[in-house]
């Protein structure tokens, strides 16, 4: 799994590329990079999880830890370009309640308050 | 060879003469160097003749004498006295076998390591080090002996340290710079005089202790016994590191070599099957926490009046993280439950036992399936592990026929009725993760007939060799075959379709399936 940041409208963008798994170099990565931009004092960030064709149930709790640790600081993480395959499991596991999820990365960016 | 015990004023050691001729006085260019001033520079010297042990009288100021009787040359036996200036050196014994050979035997060291294997001691490895120093300090007449061992990374690691007659040494330090350059260049480093070494301010340490004399060869499994023509192929696991006041000893090189080449041999065959004793002991004790995991379940089937239950679970792993469980309580309800701890192995089993734990005080209807997954989730927030999850699935069949359930971010399970399936989504979401998540129960009737199957997804995301998922549809069309039929069969048809379609690929995650036929 591959993490490079960018910042758009305020915003840091986490463009993430390869899966989500436990162990496999991946799920910490996640954990680690979200601690440091709070650090770094981001309070808004995307999840551009568009490259990420798979996510085990590890990874699904890394990414929701990402969230309640972004969230316990008074900030946002919100998804985009979420794949069918983690959809389902968002749907199944009836996190998709928890976490904002957009189609586009402009309908994404919109949504964080100015 | 001819063993030497001498006193003089640096103490009472023990000598080793290989070979004559050994050249014996005050002077640092003889072989032995006695502390004495009455002895001449070059005093008198050790020699074989026809295989016999003799001392020649080197033209010394004060003589030499043997049992009292000053001679020119005599012959040497076990047992006599030599004195030379002030100093008394006794002969302790004369030839031994194994170094005019050039062959040590180690075959008690293997007949020691098949005793030890026998015994499947975890300790092989130190008792062979033991043992190689040990007849290597017999052997050879230095005072002190390490082995050194290369990790996997390279560095070399000091594994023991001896003295003589089988001491061991805890503090015994050598010196840094000479193994490191012997296991790198592969080739010996005799070293006669560390005073004279141009890296002396590297072993202040070992010359405080008046150690001048240092030998130290690879440990390397090679042609054995022979010297290899080149470095291919050859594989240093360590250095045999020898040090001593004396330096007798050194002319000992070639039955080290012989010998350090077998003591190799011994060695890695030591370490290997000591790594395979812990990796055996780890397997069993995996094989122990799988006996009691499953010791934990209930009996995988259960019949009552009401229902016949039958449930299968495997681990992809040794242990695993997924649980399924049910408790007929006093009042007629048949409380069931399956869950899947994220994750996969020891971890997620560490889980999966806390979460029964919680469950088995769930046997009767005073709490509505939503409470029960309410209080798990604030229990296991409470413990919480971070991004370690539960998918419950948790339903009562209460004495008045009704099913009601809370399905916490599982699978939804599918109730086969005769007219087509329903699936139970009614909950709320995973468990452990957040304390203010709110569940729902959801209620359903069911008829005689009907069967609910629950499962992890360790079913339906079971993967065929072309890398596609079984899910719900294969599954479904599986159901559809066994509507109205036993829950032992519709058990067998799902798991031999997910066989047969998994076909060779192996199990990624943990699959259980649970069914209940209501009667």
């Amino acid at each position: 799994m591959n993490i490079s940041q960018r910042t758009v409208q305020g915003v840091c963008v986490l463009d993430i590329d390869g899966p989500i798994t436990l162990g496999a170099d991946g799920s910490e990565k996640l954990g680690d990079k979200v601690r440091s931009l709070l650090q770094s004092g981001e309070k808004k960030v995307l999840l551009n999880l568009s490259g990420v064709a798979y996510i085990d149930s590890a990874g699904l709790g890394e990414l929701v830890n990402a969230f309640s640790t972004v969230k316990k600081q008074g900030g946002a993480l919100k998804l985009v370009g979420v794949t069918k395959k983690l959809k389902d499991l968002l749907v199944i596991t009836k996190l998709s309640t928890v976490f904002d999820s957009y189609d586009t990365e402009a309908e994404a960016l919109e949504s964080f308050p100015g | 060879m001819l063993n030497l015990s001498v006193a003089d004023s640096s103490g009472r050691r023990s000598v080793s003469v290989p070979s004559g001729p050994f050249s014996i006085g005050r002077s640092s260019d003889t072989e032995l160097q006695l502390a004495d001033g009455r002895v001449s520079r070059r005093h008198a010297e050790l020699f074989q003749a026809a295989g016999v042990w003799r001392i020649r009288d080197l033209g010394s100021r004060t003589g030499t004498f043997v049992n009292d009787l000053r001679i020119e040359t005599a012959e040497l036996k076990p047992g006599d006295r030599l004195r030379i200036g002030d100093t008394e050196l006794r002969v302790e014994s004369g030839e031994t076998s194994a170094l005019t050979s050039g062959h040590f035997d180690f075959r008690q060291v293997n007949a020691l390591l098949a005793g030890l294997r026998a015994l499947g001691s975890g300790q092989v490895l130190d008792e062979v080090l033991g043992i190689v120093l040990d007849s290597t300090l017999e052997l050879t007449g230095a005072e002190r002996g390490f082995i050194l061992l290369a990790e996997p990374g390279g560095q070399l690691v000091q594994r023991l340290a001896r003295g003589r007659g089988g001491i061991t040494l805890t503090s015994a330090q050598t010196s840094t710079q000479i193994p490191t350059e012997v296991f790198t260049t592969g080739k010996d480093r005799i070293v006669s005089d560390l005073l004279d070494d141009m890296h002396a301010s590297h072993h202040s340490g070992t010359l405080a202790l008046g150690i001048r004399h240092v030998l130290c060869t690879p440990l390397k499994m090679g042609q054995f016994g022979n010297e290899p023509a080149s470095d291919a192929g050859e594989r240093r696991i360590g250095v045999l590191y020898l040090d001593s006041r004396e330096k007798g000893y050194l002319q000992a090189a070639g039955v080290l070599h012989a010998l350090a080449a077998e003591a190799a041999v011994v060695i890695e065959n030591a370490r290997l099957y000591q790594e395979a004793v812990q990796a055996e002991r780890a397997a069993q004790e995996l094989r122990i926490a799988a006996e009691i995991q499953r010791a934990l379940l209930p009996p995988d089937h259960y019949a009552s009046s009401r229902v016949e239950l039958v449930a299968s679970t495997t681990p992809c792993r040794s242990v695993g993280g997924d649980l399924f469980d049910y408790v007929p309580g006093d009042d007629g309800t048949l409380s069931f439950t399956v869950a899947d701890v994220a994750g996969k192995g020891t971890s997620a089993a560490l889980l999966t036992a806390v979460v029964q734990g919680l469950l088995a005080g769930e046997s009767d209807a005073i709490d509505s399936p939503a409470q029960v997954c309410s209080r798990m989730n604030r229990a296991l927030c409470r413990r919480a592990v971070a991004s370690r999850f539960v998918t419950v699935f948790h339903g009562q069949l209460l004495q008045n026929g009704t099913l009601r359930y809370c399905n916490a971010g599982h699978n939804a399970p599918f109730l086969v009725t005769s007219s087509g399936f329903t699936r139970l989504e009614t909950g709320g979401t995973v468990v452990g993760l957040f304390d203010f998540s709110q569940y729902d129960t959801g209620d359903t009737p069911v008829s005689a007939g009907d069967l609910l199957v629950i499962f992890s997804d360790g079913l339906t995301e079971a993967v065929n060799a072309a890398g596609d998922e079984f899910e719900d549809g294969r599954l479904a069309a599986v159901l559809n075959t066994v509507r109205g039929r036993s829950a032992q069969d519709a058990l067998d048809a799902v798991l031999s379709a997910v066989t047969d379609f998994a076909g060779t690929e192996p199990p990624r995650d943990d699959m259980t399936v649970m069914v209940i036929r209501f009667l």
